[in-house]
């Protein structure tokens, strides 16, 4: 499971991580890098953010308060540009969640060998 | 530097214009008959957390509070600004609209390039959260109200558009 929030503001948006578990954390971690189709790579690192101008989602890593901290970005272009993010985001993640069932191993920049078909599911919460 | 209440129940018949220095009436540069004062925000929740940005705010509320004043809302809220063209704000922060729930201050935009900024306050748990939220929501628009109130009333003294508040009792 892994539930995040993203909340449009005036050329900005904020995201937080509020769930996500060990098996998300551990598959991310096994592939160092998880690269979405679009582009948007997912890592895990001390607290979440979303980087856009590396186009990097990065998720809960610290199992500490931390872990729900507030990323924010302002000053966009635009609230078009700010949709467009939102957008991007919530499909590298919804395409790691789908990774995370079934594991496609060209997303990963390691590969691992344990391969076990899993269930998660990818809640958005707006 | 004065702090205005609202509706103060220990002192109801006291009444102050928003600029003091002024016998009646006060000289707000961005207020004008009839124009409209906008504070238009974004306040929003997160889990445990609170995240704020200022979109629009009028030159009139930017006059007033750039101008030394303070607004406290009748639930405790201070409203301020601690603009960069304010030089000499005694206080601690205020360059960019943010909430500081520990001081009980409300900051919005002062006029310099941050003013877009989002701001996010931590809060220890969704209960406090949602009476935090309660109270800069409801602080904010008594103030809204605040400037309003001074807006529909001119006095034309000078050359200066001037203005007083038409209703409402404001302590000082």
């Amino acid at each position: 499971m892994l539930t995040i929030q993203i909340e449009q503001f005036e050329r900005g948006i904020t995201f937080q991580v509020h769930n996500q578990t060990a098996k998300i954390t551990d598959y991310v971690k096994s592939c160092g890098t998880f690269r979405a189709s679009n582009g948007w790579k997912v890592v895990i690192a001390n607290c979440p953010e979303v980087d856009i101008r590396a186009k990097t989602v990065y998720l809960q890593g610290s199992n500490g308060r931390r872990d729900l901290r507030v990323s924010r970005n302002w000053d966009l272009i635009s609230n078009y540009n700010r949709d467009k993010y939102i957008s991007q985001v919530n499909s590298a993640l919804a395409e790691l969640a789908n990774a995370v069932n079934a594991p496609t191993w060209q997303n990963c920049d390691r590969f691992f060998n344990q391969c076990t078909p899993r269930t998660y599911t990818f809640a958005y919460v707006n | 530097m004065k702090v205005y209440h609202v509706n103060n129940p220990s002192s109801p018949d006291l009444i102050c214009f928003p600029v003091p220095a002024q016998s009646r009436g006060c000289s707000f540069p961005g207020l004008s008959w009839g124009k409209t004062v906008h504070l238009e925000y974004m306040l929003k929740k997160h889990e445990k957390a609170l995240a704020f940005q200022v979109v629009r705010q009028s030159s009139a509320v930017s006059s007033f509070l750039q101008s030394g004043n303070r607004f406290q809302a009748s639930n405790g809220l201070i409203i301020a600004t601690g603009a960069a063209t304010h030089p000499g704000w005694p206080d601690r922060g205020g360059n960019y609209p943010e909430y500081m729930e520990s001081a009980n201050i409300l900051y919005l935009q002062g006029g310099n390039r941050d003013d877009g900024k989002i701001d996010t306050t931590t809060i220890d748990n969704n209960g406090r959260r949602d009476r935090k939220f309660k109270i800069v929501e409801s602080a904010l628009k008594e103030f809204v109200q605040f400037i309003k109130n001074g807006q529909y009333n001119r006095y034309t003294g000078g050359t200066e558009e001037k203005f007083f508040p038409q209703t409402g009792v404001y302590t000082l």
